[in-house]
């Protein structure tokens, strides 16, 4: 073998090399990211306190639209978001320098085992369909009113399937942010003055003000 | 003779007395915070902010006697057992002492209110500084209400 043999050959390995490389970044690789991970629909509740509700409001509707996000709910107190999940992190991160953050709640709620059965369901259902319809063509008089009417339920089950699919694929793809400008619960701190420490029960924010008040 | 020794005895009496009455009150040397105008009297010492935000430094006895750490556990679990919401506990100096410091909020109305307590132990007496108002008010004006927290001298 001459040294000009090994180098076509060397050269050919070399391609081949890169052509599995490039199969495994466009083919392999995105699908495996695509599975990678539950799937999870995330909601978080940010409390936050601040002077002016309403400019900080706009101001977060309008950083929600740049993010191809929206607002579904707002009120004088709070404002409902979805925003894509990629984003939501950084969206809820601009939301806390708006104010002093009083209260911060996330959660998520798994939707692979519902997604996964719905999605079972439809395709066992459209298989269902095709069967029927397949009857249907060579149906006799007699049952082609029964089979037609198998073909409406079976149809009517497929819509109500791919309309909860579709609507968890929402959820899962836009993060639920809602963001109060004060605390939900207005219940004030009860005076209850039964501890058996004394000086305790002289602890009491309305007790303060009280006395500031009698001053004036 | 007699008479010299009588207004020496008096004198002595006079300074003595006023030696009682001077170790006896219990003076709070308390400052106001920066911007915030002193009501008269000392305990409990008040002052207040121009846009409402209250200071308030008292003594109360330290009954049944017990040390910082037991005190910190107790103000906590009533605070929270109250109602009012947590938000943050430090430790605070003074030049002479350590007390501890809890930072509550509560809502007073349709206002949020943030609630901050100091709490020190000197001997037999507890020096407790409270400092409250409108969240977004209050934080304005924090820096220097823990700043004069920290010049009280108990």
């Amino acid at each position: 073998m001459t040294m000009n043999q090994h180098i076509i050959i060397s050269k050919r390995f070399t391609i081949k090399i890169m052509a599995g490389i490039l199969f495994c970044l466009f083919t392999v690789l995105p699908e495996a990211h695509t599975f990678a991970g539950p799937a999870l629909f995330e909601q978080s509740t940010l409390t936050i306190s601040l002077s002016d509700p309403d400019s900080a409001a706009d101001d977060l509707i309008a950083k929600a639209q740049s993010l191809d996000g929206y607002f579904t709910y707002l009120a004088d107190q709070s404002v409902t978001f979805r925003i894509p999940s990629s984003k939501s992190a950084g969206f809820l991160a601009y939301c806390e320098t708006k104010g002093i953050v009083l209260e911060k709640q996330f959660e998520t709620t798994g939707f692979d085992e519902q997604l996964d059965q719905k999605r079972t369901s439809l395709k066992a259902k459209q298989e269902i369909l095709d069967r029927y319809l397949a009857v249907l063509k060579n149906a006799k008089k007699k049952t082609i009113v029964s089979v037609e009417r198998a073909v409406q339920e079976v149809t009517s089950d497929i819509e109500t399937l791919k309309g909860s699919i579709t609507y968890m694929e929402h959820e899962l793809a836009f993060a639920k942010i809602i963001v109060q400008f004060q605390f939900k619960d207005r219940t004030a701190p009860v005076y209850s003055g039964t501890s058996s420490f004394p000086w305790l029960n002289t602890m009491n924010l309305q007790t303060m003000i009280e006395d500031f008040n009698d001053e004036k | 003779m007699k008479n010299k020794y009588s207004a020496y005895s008096l004198s002595f009496f006079l300074m003595f007395v006023t030696v009682l009455m001077v170790s006896g009150c219990k003076t709070l040397p308390a400052n106001a915070p920066e911007g915030f105008a002193a009501y008269q009297g000392e305990n409990p010492f008040r002052a207040v902010s121009p846009d409402g935000v209250m200071y308030r430094v008292r003594t109360e006895e330290n009954k049944p006697f017990a040390e910082l750490s037991f005190w910190k556990t107790a103000l906590k679990k009533h605070m929270n057992d109250s109602g009012y919401r947590f938000i943050s506990e430090s430790e605070v100096k003074t030049d002479t002492q350590t007390g501890y410091q809890l930072e509550l909020s509560a809502p007073v109305g349709d206002k949020d209110y943030t609630y901050l307590i100091a709490l020190f132990v000197k001997g037999d007496t507890l020096i407790i500084a409270e400092a409250s108002g409108e969240m977004t008010r209050f934080k304005k004006l924090q820096t220097s209400i823990v700043e004069a927290i920290k010049k009280i001298k108990g």
